[in-house]
């Protein structure tokens, strides 16, 4: 059976071979019950004219030969050219003892099934001169004998078989022309049942076309309900418990968004209101070096603990779905060099050398937002990490399928057994020591690579960390469910 | 230029304040959501800075209904929600920008003055006009390479009045730009702001292109 997908298509396979079977059967039956009831008539008949050659047949005493005591306008009626009885008598073990004229000398032959014993009729179709077909009946009988013109009353000793054929034609005519009527109208009546089942169908499924068209309509994060007027009785429960399950989805994404929006207010606010301390202060032309010193330090430590509260916001969010993201065309090249800007000034501080190869970075369909928080999070590890006069490899490629974009920096001191714990949340990184400078890198809080991941998969890609050979540590995501546009 | 700032933590309000009027801004500030509305009603602003999760009334709503019977006053938002569909939600409600908390004071400066040169029409920061250049930016005046020397106050006046060149600006206009609502200053000091400029401006070689239009106000502008 044929794997239809919508429901219409199933009703109307389903209703087409339906169809095919009850008309078919129908049709088979009517054209068979006819043409049996047909045939019977038929063979009727020629057992009326058979009973009349058995009662006019008898065997004389005298020279005990078979005859026939017939008037001689039935004889010629029985033979008559228009519409003529074909009929021959035999002995029963087959030897001829006369045939009608119109048989030509030639008999019936192949006559199929005869009778086995006195008294049985037979019927049967049968070859006529001609090549034309006919339907005969035969039986078996003991003609009476007639001494000097009167019947003794007695049965003869010879065993006469007595077979008459008619031409038949019009009667398979009959049964073709049954047939291509039945056909004919059971097309007929198979198309105008198919066609208001089809109606049928797809009006009473409408409201089900209508629901589905409102589901696909209703994007992710939505919680519109879903009309109920005009459906059917049997739709009703399930729109009325998915509308119930909606709104509860509705109300609890609602409060974790308020959630999380006043934990976003409580963990800023503060946060700015030390920023902006720490900037005032630090606007006063008259503060003095020291202070000036401790004040910019405090104001980089604000800005540590603002970058972990916004990623762990992010992080919460993502987790929860609670932001839709709209996707947009990016120019992933250009867009990679757009987010280093923020990092220019710490790079060149440190006297990174960056290194870009974006010659074939691809463009994709992907959100924007998503992405800029993926790449502020690698550069920002590139950079905290990478020691002084390190080397940042940022390469974006579409050369090898899927796409990818990958972030490499030298990182003394890493381990490959280390690598995976680099996405662990709120995974405690140990401090590193640069062996070549001695400098200690201090511990901080991952959850920047680990919100980096979780973007990763929401935008379709993995992002890995991997050791190359020249010891970098190699930052890679690879877009898989991301088709680029082009190269 | 008047500014609303309108944040409910008072510290928080105070630095910011004081952070703009430094940059030669007029502040009136609060931090109800209904005193703001209140201020909203009785006084003119060229922008009004306003955090969303206010007390008593909420950000959201206030900026509803500002906009309602006022579509030219500019609104920066600035709060810690910073979601898509809160940042979505509240420039459809009619903010023209939007500041997530934590901010840089400097930052916060920039918005704004784009806000205030926007809120006139004007998209870059220097505005010159018969040889008087003005920079709204580093709050400076020159005749062409010949700084001119001016206090806040008379600055303020001059950029107000750069800012609608070529149009009357009343007095009461003026003052209600320079001062904010608990000053009660003598209206007097206008024309003494205006008289000293003029002299400034005339020392520096420059045209007259202050105006006066009796029973109007002044207008800054080549011709008389």
């Amino acid at each position: 059976m044929p794997s239809f997908r919508s429901l219409k298509s199933r009703i109307a396979w389903a209703t087409c071979l339906a169809l095919f079977v009850v008309l078919g059967l129908g049709g088979i039956v009517i054209h068979s019950v006819v043409t049996r009831r047909l045939r019977n008539q038929f063979d009727h008949g020629l057992a009326d004219k058979l009973r009349y050659f058995e009662a006019t047949c008898f065997v004389k005493s005298s020279t005990g030969i078979v005859a026939l005591g017939m008037l001689n306008d039935d004889w010629e009626a029985l033979q008559d050219p228009a519409d003529p009885d074909y009929f021959q008598f035999d002995h029963a073990n087959g030897k001829s003892i006369y045939q009608s004229r119109n048989l030509l000398g030639k008999g019936l032959h192949s006559l199929a099934p005869l009778p086995s014993a006195v008294g049985e009729t037979t019927h049967g179709f049968v070859d006529l001169p001609g090549g034309r077909t006919g339907r005969f009946t035969a039986t078996l009988f003991y003609p009476p004998i007639k001494d000097r013109g009167q019947l003794s009353g007695e049965k003869s000793s010879t065993l006469v078989r007595v077979t008459v054929a008619h031409d038949a034609t019009m009667l398979t005519a009959a049964s073709s022309e049954l047939g291509t009527v039945l056909g004919v109208v059971g097309c007929v009546m198979g198309l105008v049942i198919l066609g208001v089942a089809w109606v049928a169908t797809r009006t009473g499924l409408r409201p089900l076309d209508a629901l589905g068209a409102q589901i696909d309509a209703t994007s992710v994060g939505e919680f519109e309900k879903f009309t109920i007027d005009r459906l059917p009785n049997e739709l009703v429960p399930v729109v009325t418990r998915l509308n119930a399950l909606m709104e509860r989805s509705g109300t609890t994404l609602r409060h974790e968004r308020e959630f999380t929006s006043n934990v976003a207010h409580e963990l800023r606010t503060p946060l700015a209101v030390m920023r902006t301390q720490l900037e005032s202060i630090l606007r006063n032309d008259n503060l003095p070096f020291a202070s000036e010193e401790k004040v910019r330090e405090a104001l980089g430590t604000e800005g540590e603990l603002e970058r972990a509260v916004e990623n762990l916001l992010w992080l919460a969010r993502l987790d929860r779905g609670l932001d839709n993201f709209q996707s947009e065309t990016v120019e992933v090249g250009r867009f990679m060099r757009k987010c280093w800007t923020p990092f220019l000034d710490a790079a060149d501080a440190k006297g990174l050398q960056v290194e870009w190869n974006l010659r074939k970075a691809p463009t994709l369909a992907c959100s924007p937002d998503l992405l800029r928080i993926l790449l502020r999070n690698l550069y920002e590890n590139a950079v905290a990490y990478t020691p002084s006069s390190g080397r940042v490899s940022i390469t974006g490629t579409n050369s090898g399928e899927p796409p990818s974009i990958c972030v490499t920096n030298t990182c003394s001191g890493m381990r490959k057994q280390d690598l995976d714990a680099l996405f662990a949340r709120a995974d405690r990184r140990p401090s590193m020591e640069n062996v070549d400078t001695g400098l200690v890198q201090p511990a901080r809080l991952g959850i920047g690579l680990a919100l980096s991941r979780r973007v990763a998969s929401i935008l379709g890609g993995e992002l890995t960390a991997s050791l190359t050979a020249t010891n970098q540590v190699e930052f890679r995501l690879q877009l898989t469910q991301n088709q680029p546009f082009n190269n | 230029m008047k500014l609303l700032l309108v944040e409910d933590k008072d510290i928080l309000r105070k630095t910011m304040a004081e952070t703009l009027r430094k940059s030669g801004y007029t502040v009136d500030e609060t931090g109800d959501g209904n005193e703001g509305l209140w201020f909203l009603r009785e006084n003119k602003y060229a922008v009004v800075v306003l955090d969303l999760g206010l007390p008593s009334r909420d950000g959201l709503e206030l900026l509803s209904e500002l906009r309602t019977r006022d579509k030219e006053t500019s609104v920066l938002v600035v709060t810690a929600r910073d979601s898509i569909d809160e940042k979505v939600q509240g420039l459809r409600e009619g903010a023209d920008d939007y500041m997530v908390k934590p901010f840089a004071l400097e930052e916060l400066v920039a918005r704004v003055q784009v806000l205030t040169r926007r809120s006139f029409g004007i998209h870059k920061s220097a505005i010159e006009i018969g040889g008087l250049v003005i920079d709204t930016l580093k709050r400076t005046a020159s005749a062409g390479e010949t700084p001119i020397k001016l206090t806040a106050m008379e600055f303020s006046i001059l950029e107000l009045l750069a800012l609608k060149r070529r149009q009357v600006v009343s007095r009461a206009d003026i003052w209600e730009q320079l001062y904010d609502f608990d000053t009660d200053a003598d209206s007097n000091v206008v024309e003494v702001l205006i008289a000293r400029l003029r002299k400034k401006m005339t020392e520096a070689n420059l045209p007259k292109l202050i105006h006066t239009r009796r029973g109007s106000g002044y207008i800054l502008d080549t011709e008389s």
